[in-house]
């Protein structure tokens, strides 16, 4: 028994070699993902969640040849911080993108372990616009992109009438600093 | 035949001037000439004087031929016998006895004078009930006796006097109430105690460490309570105990994790109050061992566990602070500890002060100071709450310990770490044994009976001897 116990320690303790531990402060979890089209490359804005000074979320930026690069270069941030999307809930698409490469990310979304599959997309035609809001806390961007995630959520097995076949994928507009789904469309 | 000497037995005490001699004459005649010889701090004087000088020198009376066994009988009503050698007559001597040196017949007749000086049976200091007995046990192992045997009505209970030390001997009475408590166990209690190796003075680190199947493990694996009634409760579950001379404590084995979660006031308040209040110990229990652990595990290893929220509110307050999350952690716990220590060590009404005053520099100057994160000293003041919540000292003691570890674990090797620290503490009680029976018996077994308190009606169904 006591090998046995001895054994449990030392399996355990060289299977967490792998980990690397991260302060608190070298973090910088993303809370919202901005993705645009530029010049053909894909261009990310990471919103995270803590605030600086003026009490406004800090913003990100990096571009890439798909999602997935411009994400993993955007992991290393300046003056030694990691950023991490694991709690990344919204990602605004500008309609260009959601139009030609959304396969692509809905592929990230699947395969790759950096963001929750349950995170939602939603594809508005300025989405960059819609992340201003967001920061500046105007109207009630933040709060209705929040309910439309949480009815999603809520209807997954049943689909509410806004949510495409691809599950947590909106197509929504910004009017008079709200959202309103814009109903079913195919992606 | 001359047996021994006065001056060999004054000899043997090295000249020390608590060994009072007095001359007497037996009868009131010059030609016996005797001595009573006692220890001062140890005998009454004035019982000397009544119980021994006044009828031995009485001119009116005759003592046979004066031999030891004349003496003897007639000192009636005292517990007397005769000592042919000096190791005897000095060990009678150190037990509270006055000798009646008989010069003509080298040898003595030791009468029992015990000095009454003795705390009175008090108040429990550490395990106070509000419904309940208010007796605790004594420095005094006659006291303690009596306190058993006024409780235990019975001719089954059995007290065997065992004497151990090297240099001093100290006594030890092992108690169980024959037919009932496992033969076995007191056969190893008796063993056990008898190979005892010390000095003289019986400590309780001593007797715990010595009696302990596992001394290196930091469990308590003897109940050690202040308590006569109950001593005498775990008596009657056939547990076998242990009293020893000049410590107000009496000692339980076997002992078993549930055991030692029940509290005095268990046996007081309603079962279904008491059942709630164990669970709640042993969520303390848990949460006192685990919560800075699992804290630091999270904070720096598996942050994507964390709600955004509260990860947010901890970068947050962890911006504005200097150190490494794990060296606050280790600060925190340690200066809990030394407001426990300080606590303890001050007089009685310095010591609340202290641990209020050393509270509020920790909890408030110590965060607006920034020296350690808010969400830091909450989790560290729960932790340590939680640790007081547990009835046993040692107990508390251990989980101190072990949360220690955990901690270290955590610090290196995150949840990882933990989960190993956990088995091995897991794999560590089911290992342990109390006198050769399981630790945490019966919560295998049985884990309503050790969780819960049942209603008596339910325990007679049971075992009807309950």
């Amino acid at each position: 028994m006591k090998m046995a116990a001895l054994w449990i320690i030392l399996a355990l303790s060289l299977s967490s070699c792998s980990l690397k531990a991260r302060e608190l402060t070298n973090l910088e979890p993303i809370e919202t993902l901005c993705v645009t089209l530029n010049e053909g490359r894909v261009k990310i804005i990471a919103c995270a969640a803590v605030r600086d000074e003026d009490n406004v979320p800090l913003v990100f930026q990096m571009e890439g040849d798909s999602v997935s690069d411009a994400v993993e270069k955007l992991k290393s941030l300046p003056e030694g911080k990691d950023a991490i999307f694991v709690h990344t809930k919204n990602i605004l698409c500008d309609t260009r993108y959601c139009a030609e490469r959304l396969d692509e990310l809905k592929n990230f979304l699947r395969d790759g372990p950096e963001i929750k599959e349950s995170a939602c997309v939603f594809c508005a035609d300025d989405a960059a616009a819609l992340l201003d809001k967001i920061r500046e806390g105007e109207g009630d961007v933040s709060a209705d992109l929040e309910f439309l995630a949480d009815k999603s959520a809520k209807d997954e097995v049943t689909r509410a009438p806004e949510v495409c076949d691809s599950g947590r994928i909106f197509a929504v507009a910004e009017q008079f600093g709200s959202v309103i789904p814009l109903g079913v469309e195919r992606f | 035949m001359r047996l021994f000497t006065l001056f060999e037995l004054e000899n043997k005490f090295g000249g020390t001037c608590d060994l009072l001699r007095r001359p007497l004459r037996l009868g009131g005649r010059a030609e016996n000439a005797a001595a009573l010889i006692y220890i001062d701090s140890l005998v009454s004087s004035e019982a000397a004087g009544r119980l021994i000088i006044d009828p031995l020198g009485d001119p009116m009376r005759t003592l046979g031929d004066y031999s030891p066994e004349a003496v003897m009988a007639s000192l009636c009503g005292l517990n007397a016998e005769v000592c042919s050698d000096v190791d005897g007559a000095a060990d009678k001597l150190l037990s509270g006895f006055a000798l009646v040196y008989l010069p003509s017949f080298g040898a003595a007749v030791a009468a029992e004078l015990r000095s009454p000086d003795k705390r009175a049976v008090a108040e429990p200091k550490d395990e106070k009930v509000l419904k309940g007995s208010r007796e605790a046990f004594t420095e005094c192992l006659q006291t303690n006796c009596a306190l058993l045997r006024r409780r235990l009505k019975t001719s089954d209970l059995r007290l065997r006097a065992i004497f151990v030390g090297s240099r001093a001997e100290c006594a030890l009475v092992v108690a169980w109430i024959d037919g009932f408590t496992p033969e076995k166990l007191v056969d190893e209690m008796v063993k056990r105690v008898e190979n005892l190796r010390v000095e003289g003075v019986i400590t309780s680190s001593v007797l715990e460490e010595c009696l302990a199947d596992s001394p290196l493990s930091p469990l308590p694996q003897l109940i050690v309570t202040e308590r006569a009634d109950k001593f005498c409760l775990n008596l009657l579950e056939g547990r076998v105990g242990l009293l020893a001379d000049t410590l107000p404590l009496g000692y339980l084995a076997p002992a078993s994790l549930p055991q030692l979660m029940k509290a005095p006031e268990d046996e007081a308040a309603h079962f279904a109050a008491t059942s709630l209040m164990t669970l709640f110990r042993y969520f303390a229990l848990l949460l006192s061992l685990t919560l800075p652990a699992i804290y630091l595990a999270l904070a720096l290893y598996h942050q994507s566990l964390i709600p955004l929220r509260i990860l947010q509110s901890m970068i947050e307050a962890e911006l504005e602070v200097p150190f490494p999350t794990a060296a606050e952690v280790f600060i925190m716990l340690i200066a809990v500890d030394l407001l426990e220590e300080a606590g303890l060590r001050m007089p009685g009404p310095i010591g609340p002060t202290v641990s209020i005053i050393g509270a509020l520099i920790i909890g408030q100057s110590a965060v607006e100071a920034k020296i350690v994160s808010p969400i830091i000293v909450v989790t560290v003041a729960l932790a340590s709450t939680a640790q007081y919540a547990l009835p046993n000292r040692d107990l508390q003691l251990a989980v101190k310990l072990g949360r220690l570890g955990l901690v270290a674990l955590s610090a290196f090797f995150g949840l990882y770490g933990l989960g190993a620290g956990l088995a091995f503490i897991a794999a560590h009680l089911i290992m342990l044994k109390s006198f050769g029976k399981s630790y945490i018996s019966p919560l295998a077994r049985y884990p309503a009976r050790a969780l819960l308190r049942l209603p008596m009606t339910v325990k007679r169904k049971e075992d009807p001897t309950v």
